[in-house]
């Protein structure tokens, strides 16, 4: 009996032990920035009976489909990202780090490059840039791999009261969590 | 020995007292009032042990009932499976963080202690195939819903734990189908895995064929070269790696977009199809040769694709359909002629 459950219990402690160490890795020390974004560019997904969490969707408008941030790069980029320029190679995209820009009210991607550190240097203001994974491909289209972001339950009572602000924090992996959630014009809640 | 050979056993001695009473009854052979006692004084203790031991069907109408029950299970561990996922999706926002990646832990780990205790009380095993298939359920919904909450970077390595949870199951309980599943997610990890190495995005492992190939052709090996009485599942490798390398091979030789080879299309096109026919070919001859009965089946229905693609790629476009058809029509005539030559043929050598 124990010979049979023992290798199907091991797959499954250390699955969870490597996922839960990676998710508290990413979340120690400072983060990579920490940024505070409307809820324009980061909306309530539409409540579902069949799905009981609330989650905070990207969008910014024209750029934004189905919630998948995308952008463009120049062929300069896409040459240094290591895409073939020569017409008619079939080229599958290519996984990268992207550098996205909270200005205000967009959130756009600027740049992107292979290695992330690079990237940060390139655009250092740790509060308006943030770098994340995206799929770069080789038409000039890069996606950027940002997750709907499950809220946590102290935050999901201001989803129904909008206008609001988020904030999150990107940590060692450029992985996102939720710092905060602010009711515009009212006293500010965190966790 | 397992299930398979039991019944095989039973089967046999069915189809010899069968046929012993037969040849009695025409005078062709008798056995002695002592031979007959101690024959089947044999038999029931051999059948008395088969079936202590193993689930088996006593005659057609069982085995028809076994084969309606055993679609049964499959389609309720599917059902069962969506179920405890989505009864996931409808609680977890209820729940504080540290409850749901509690819930999400345990859950695996109490379909695998249902697992086995199916497997104490229920001889059938289609039990032991629904709480292994829900098991499973609760190590997708672990992985992806982990993800989920803490944001996590997509990688292939979430189907190398479902692999091995899946391959351990299947190994453990003797599950075929759990088997197969896991090889088939060890393919599309590797495959992942490769396309990362050159630099692609591993979600687009799919769209280079070349490289899940490579791998099925290479547990089609794996499960030929190894002796199949030792191996129970030597040859669900075999299947496993056969489909997934005629499917590869298929999509390559209609889309020459999906290869990495920097051929002309027409090139792509021919080598793949050539090579489709090839692989069928040689997997029917092999079959006929070593009763490797699915890899008769999946060859000729590999070969039967593969050439109606080719047909349709011909012809469809300027040929009136109704000569098309007469011409599929004809082909197949042709086939069930040659079928029956090969046929007769092994019945000869036989």
């Amino acid at each position: 009996m124990m010979r049979r459950v023992l290798v199907p219990v091991l797959v499954v402690a250390i699955a969870d032990a490597v996922m839960l160490l990676s998710a508290a890795a990413n979340r120690a020390g400072q983060p990579d920035a920490r940024v505070t974004l409307t809820s324009r560019q980061l909306v309530s997904a539409p409540v579902s009976a069949r799905n009981s969490a609330r989650e905070l969707r990207w969008m910014n408008g024209v750029d934004a489909l189905h919630g998948v941030l995308f952008g463009r790069l120049d062929a300069g980029t896409l040459t240094a990202l290591g895409f073939d320029s020569r017409p008619g190679t079939r080229q599958l995209g290519r996984r990268v780090f992207a550098a996205l820009e909270v200005d205000g009210a967009r959130l756009q991607i600027v740049d992107a490059a292979l290695d992330a550190e690079t990237l940060r240097r390139s655009h250092p203001d740790r509060g308006r840039y943030v770098v994340a994974r995206a799929v770069a491909y080789g038409d000039g289209r890069i996606r950027a791999l940002l997750p709907e972001l499950v809220v946590p339950r102290g935050f999901v009572h201001l989803l129904d009261r909008p206008p609001y602000t988020v904030t999150l924090a990107f940590g060692r992996h450029y992985e996102p969590w939720i710092v905060a959630i602010d009711p515009v014009d009212t006293p500010a809640v965190r966790q | 020995m397992d299930t398979s050979e039991a019944q095989a056993r039973l089967d046999r001695i069915g189809a010899f007292t069968g046929e012993l009473a037969a040849l009695e009854r025409d005078g062709v052979l008798s056995l002695d009032e002592a031979q007959r006692r101690t024959l089947a004084a044999y038999h029931q203790r051999l059948v008395s042990d088969l079936t202590s031991h193993f689930d088996l069907d006593r005659g057609e109408a069982q085995r028809q009932m076994s084969l309606s029950m055993r679609a049964a299970a499959i389609v309720g561990a599917v059902a069962l499976s969506a179920s405890v996922y989505l009864f996931f999706y409808r609680i977890w926002g209820l729940l504080a963080t540290s409850v749901q990646v509690s819930l999400l832990i345990v859950a695996p780990l109490a379909g695998v202690a249902l697992t086995e205790v199916a497997s104490r009380f229920d001889k059938s095993r289609l039990f032991v195939l629904i709480a292994a298939c829900v098991a499973f359920a609760c190590i997708v919904a672990n992985v992806s819903m982990i993800g989920h909450i803490f944001a996590m970077t997509d990688s292939p390595d979430a189907l190398l734990v479902w692999s091995a949870f899946a391959l351990a199951i299947g190994y453990a309980y003797g599950l075929r189908l759990a088997v197969a599943g896991g090889l088939v997610l060890a393919i599309a990890f590797l495959a992942g895995r490769t396309v990362a190495a050159t630099g692609g995005e591993w979600s687009q492992a799919g769209r280079r064929p070349e490289v899940w190939l490579a791998i099925a052709l290479l547990l089609l090996v794996a499960g030929a070269v190894r002796p199949t009485k030792r191996w129970l599942f030597a040859s669900t490798y075999r299947n496993v790696g056969l489909s997934v390398a005629l499917i590869a091979l298929w999509i390559l030789s209609i889309n020459a977009d999906l290869s990495a080879l920097r051929w002309s299309e027409t090139a792509i096109k021919a080598t793949y199809q050539i090579g489709g026919f090839v692989l069928a070919g040689c997997v029917i001859m092999l079959g006929l040769r070593t009763d490797w009965t699915e890899g008769v089946y999946l060859g000729a229905l590999g070969f039967i694709v593969l050439l109606y693609t080719k047909f349709f790629q011909w012809w469809w476009d300027w040929m009136p359909a109704y000569l098309f058809f007469l011409i599929v029509g004809l082909v197949a005539v042709g086939m069930i002629l040659v079928l029956r030559r090969v046929r007769a043929l092994a019945a000869v050598v036989a």
